[in-house]
């Protein structure tokens, strides 16, 4: 286990130096039901709460299968499976991740290796890409105000629309908007490059952000805990995963999707090039697939289902047939390689700080 | 008749044989074709992304850089769905931004003849393990603390140019498939309609009667013209071998009308003696009239035997043979004080049918008996000359006119009309046997003033057996 350590140190290391993110820690096992005779490993970028109804679900079908879930940030779960696949250690078999371009950098590079089922049949085809990423959730980007505090913002319908009402309310908005800091996210920065190429109002946006005094923050939690305790009164691009679930229990959360569009992200599994148990993170894939895996992704684990057969608040469905404006899904494909260059990564942080911290 | 591979099934053995190579050819030349035209295709693709990359190539702060385009990446995204890689790199190779160790094209000299790098170039190469097609473009740029080439290099995998290759290959193949078949049927209908002149032919020839042995007459096409010219060259044989075969047996029963009529009157006369000396006297006339005609008759077969095959042909010692008909012949010499001997070596092996070549001998040897007077002397010779026999037949009678030789082979030809004896058959029966032995037949004057005759057998292939 030295060697394992020291990845694990040498990434740590890289990573406080690159993005001292939010906390994500921790391993998890769920033993296997009845007597274990296989075990999945799991690299994942969701929180194991809201992934424990799934693999116990899961592992109610597969009443051999241990699972160990290893909650890692996006960047991790991209650098730790590739460290581990260059240095022929073992890794895990599954990649779960909501970083969508890191996941296609995995798969582009030659991490990864392909699952082709039924149900990834199913699958609209920006959410597959060479049955080596396969998405499995559909959750929007959504504006996040306080209800209470502000009842007014629910005027504000479109981006252009929320950069005026911070230019002129700028008193009183000032310092209590809260984006994703995208230099500390991967999310954030995907979410701002996706907006950056759909909308030519997002640089105006910045630009209006900035003169707000905007706080920049690494998660979605955080900033609905600003917006909740009132210390922000609008979060902008917070995952409406998470979003949903906290205005579920508290109702000064309202939760807009902004009409001139919505970005849709999905969480994206890969397995791995090298998985000890390829068969067995085959399975999961499908059962995060099936009619079962969705309905529990619409229910109580508080994802997106992206299956239309679903029903309920949390799914694509319904969110699709809510007047809410454009839904743009992020599309799995090369294009996603395309900001993770570093030079264009660099350019795009500097005119972001740029922008953002002119005040 | 075991009938051997219908002309149907010849046919489309061939043709299938010959579409088997021609298809197998042009798949082999439409894959080279196919997948050009998709490396053409898709390489458009290829350069625009790499000219777009190019196009955001820029020198900042004495720096080379790039600001790579979304739409680079993303206009590449293939139904396939292409594995993409790319670099940029700077005036003296060093690395700018993208992926490490993209090969680099081998074979190809890098510059053109002007010594200027080539601006771009397409090839396929091996990156990460998977084949990919490469574009390396060369842009120049210039600013004042650095000018050069920056080299902009985008790779793909193969899967959608190999897609396209494929799906053209399939759509040829398909068509060659439909051809195939197409005349596979075409040969099958063909081959029925090609076929009818020869069912004419023969029903035609099934109308005959058997004595009908016209030549025919039918157009044919010209592939069948050769079998008719056959069947009307063997027609025409068979004509003249039931024609001559028609005058035998009439020369046949005519001469063996006369001595069955000279039997039956010996006969009658013989049943009107009541003289029991004058009845043996009787029927002793019959008696030799009996064995001359039995003699005929057994000369009519051996005639019409020597014309048949040559099945009964085996090694033989031809002496042998020839001193037997010496002692068959013997009392007839006796009675006309004739000495008739051999000469020649002990055993003269020969090649051929053994009863025809008996009978040569005797025809000959009769003939020489019946027309040399008594007192004279007759000889048989055989002379064994390595690998050819020559039988010799001499005698110092009277001999015959030179003028005669070749008449007297002729059936039923007797130069002494009034002589009872013989009926001209002997000599016809004795070119026969020598034809049927490849054989020679020379009449000479003896070398005393008798007829000798020379027969000349070839060359004895069939060894000592």
């Amino acid at each position: 286990m030295l060697y394992r350590f020291a990845i694990c140190l040498s990434l740590f290391i890289s990573y406080v130096l690159v993005a001292p993110t939010s906390v994500h820690a921790g391993s998890y096992t769920f033993p296997a039901v009845g007597s274990q005779a296989e075990n999945l490993s799991i690299y994942s970028s969701t929180d194991a709460e809201r992934i424990e109804p799934l693999i116990k679900a899961f592992q109610k079908r597969n009443t051999a299968t241990a699972v160990t879930y290893h909650e890692l940030s996006t960047i991790d779960v991209f650098e730790q499976t590739k460290a581990e696949i260059d240095a022929h250690l073992p890794t895990a078999d599954l990649t779960l991740s909501s970083a969508m371009d890191l996941q296609i950098k995995l798969v582009n590079d030659g991490y990864s290796q392909p699952h082709v089922s039924d149900e990834i049949e199913t699958l609209p085809k920006w959410a597959n890409w060479r049955n080596e990423a396969v998405g499995f959730t559909y959750e929007p980007a959504v504006m996040v105000y306080n209800r209470r505090l502000a009842p007014d913002l629910s005027r504000i319908t479109t981006r252009f629309e929320l950069a005026n009402a911070i230019n002129k309310k700028g008193f009183r908005l000032r310092g209590r908007v809260v984006t994703y800091d995208p230099a500390k996210s991967g999310l954030g920065y995907l979410f701002g490059t996706q907006d950056a190429i759909q909308s030519e109002d997002f640089w105006y946006l910045a630009r209006s952000l900035g003169d707000s005094g905007v706080q920049q923050m690494s998660g979605s939690g955080d900033m609905i805990d600003k917006v909740a305790s009132g210390e922000a009164l609008i979060a902008y691009n917070v995952l409406g995963s998470y979003a949903l679930a906290r205005a579920r229990k508290n109702p000064a959360l309202a939760i807009t999707l902004l009409q001139d569009y919505s970005l849709v992200m999905s969480r994206i599994a890969v397995i791995t090039k090298n998985a000890p148990n390829a068969e067995a993170a085959g399975r999961f894939i499908d059962f995060l697939l099936s009619r079962e895996g969705q309905s529990l992704i619409a229910g109580p684990a508080s994802l997106y289902a992206l299956r239309t057969d679903i029903k309920g608040a949390a799914t694509a469905k319904t969110l699709q047939e809510k007047n809410n404006g454009p839904l743009i899904p992020i599309r799995l494909g090369p294009g996603l390689l395309v900001y993770l260059d570093h030079m264009k990564r660099k350019d795009f942080l500097e005119r972001w700080q740029k922008t953002t911290h002119k005040k | 008749m075991k009938p051997t591979w219908s002309i149907r099934r010849r046919i489309l053995a061939w043709l299938f044989l010959a579409m088997t190579m021609v298809f197998s050819a042009n798949l082999l030349s439409s894959y080279y074709t196919n997948s050009a035209a998709a490396n053409r295709a898709y390489d458009r693709l290829l350069l625009a992304s790499a000219t777009a990359i190019a196009e955001r190539t820029a020198i900042k702060k004495g720096l080379l850089h790039v600001d790579i385009p979304y739409a680079a990446l993303d206009m590449l995204a293939s139904t396939a769905q292409d594995r993409v890689f790319y670099a940029v790199s700077g005036p003296n190779g060093e690395m700018i931004t993208g992926y490490e160790g993209i090969p680099e094209p081998t074979g190809h000299p890098q510059r053109t003849q002007d010594q200027k790098p080539q601006l771009q170039s397409f090839y396929n190469a091996t990156y990460k393990n998977v084949p990919v097609r490469v574009v390396v473009l060369r842009s120049f740029i210039s600013s004042q603390h650095l000018s050069g080439y920056a080299t902009v290099t985008v790779a793909q995998t193969r899967g959608d140019r190999d897609g396209l290759t494929f799906s053209l290959l399939r759509d040829s193949a398909v068509w060659m498939l439909i051809i195939a078949i197409v005349g596979a049927i075409a040969a099958w209908i063909g081959v029925s309609f090609g076929l009818r002149p020869l069912g004419r032919l023969r029903e035609a020839l099934g109308r005959r009667s058997p004595d009908d042995v016209r030549p025919v007459l039918h157009n044919v096409p010209s592939e069948f013209q050769p079998l008719v010219s056959a069947i009307n060259s063997m027609l025409h044989r068979l004509d003249g071998g039931l024609l001559s075969m028609r005058n035998f047996i009439s020369d046949a029963s005519h001469q063996l009308k006369t001595p069955l009529a000279s039997l039956q009157v010996q006969g009658e006369m013989a049943l009107r003696e009541t003289d029991p000396q004058a009845v043996r006297a009787a029927l002793t006339k019959v008696n030799i009239s009996v064995q001359r005609t039995s003699r005929l008759a057994q000369q009519l077969l051996s005639h019409a035997r020597a014309t048949d095959d040559r099945a009964a042909f085996a090694v033989f010692d031809f002496a042998n043979v020839a001193r037997e008909t010496i002692e068959i012949a013997l009392p007839q010499a006796i009675q006309k004080s004739i000495d008739l001997g051999y000469e020649g070596p002990e055993h003269v092996k020969i090649n051929g049918d053994r009863a025809l070549l008996g009978e040569l001998v005797l025809n000959l040897t009769d003939n020489a008996l019946k027309y040399a007077p008594s007192q004279s002397i007759v000889t048989i010779a055989l002379e064994d000359r390595g690998k050819q026999v020559r039988l010799v037949v001499e005698d110092n009678g009277p001999g015959i006119p030179a003028a005669e030789y070749d008449h007297v082979f002729e059936r039923f030809v007797r130069l002494d009309k009034a002589s009872a004896e013989g009926c001209g058959l002997g000599l016809a029966i004795v070119r026969e046997v020598a034809n049927h032995h490849d054989a020679t037949v020379v009449m000479k004057d003896g070398a005393h003033g008798g007829l000798r005759v020379e027969v000349d057998f070839p060359e004895q292939k069939k060894g000592e057996g």
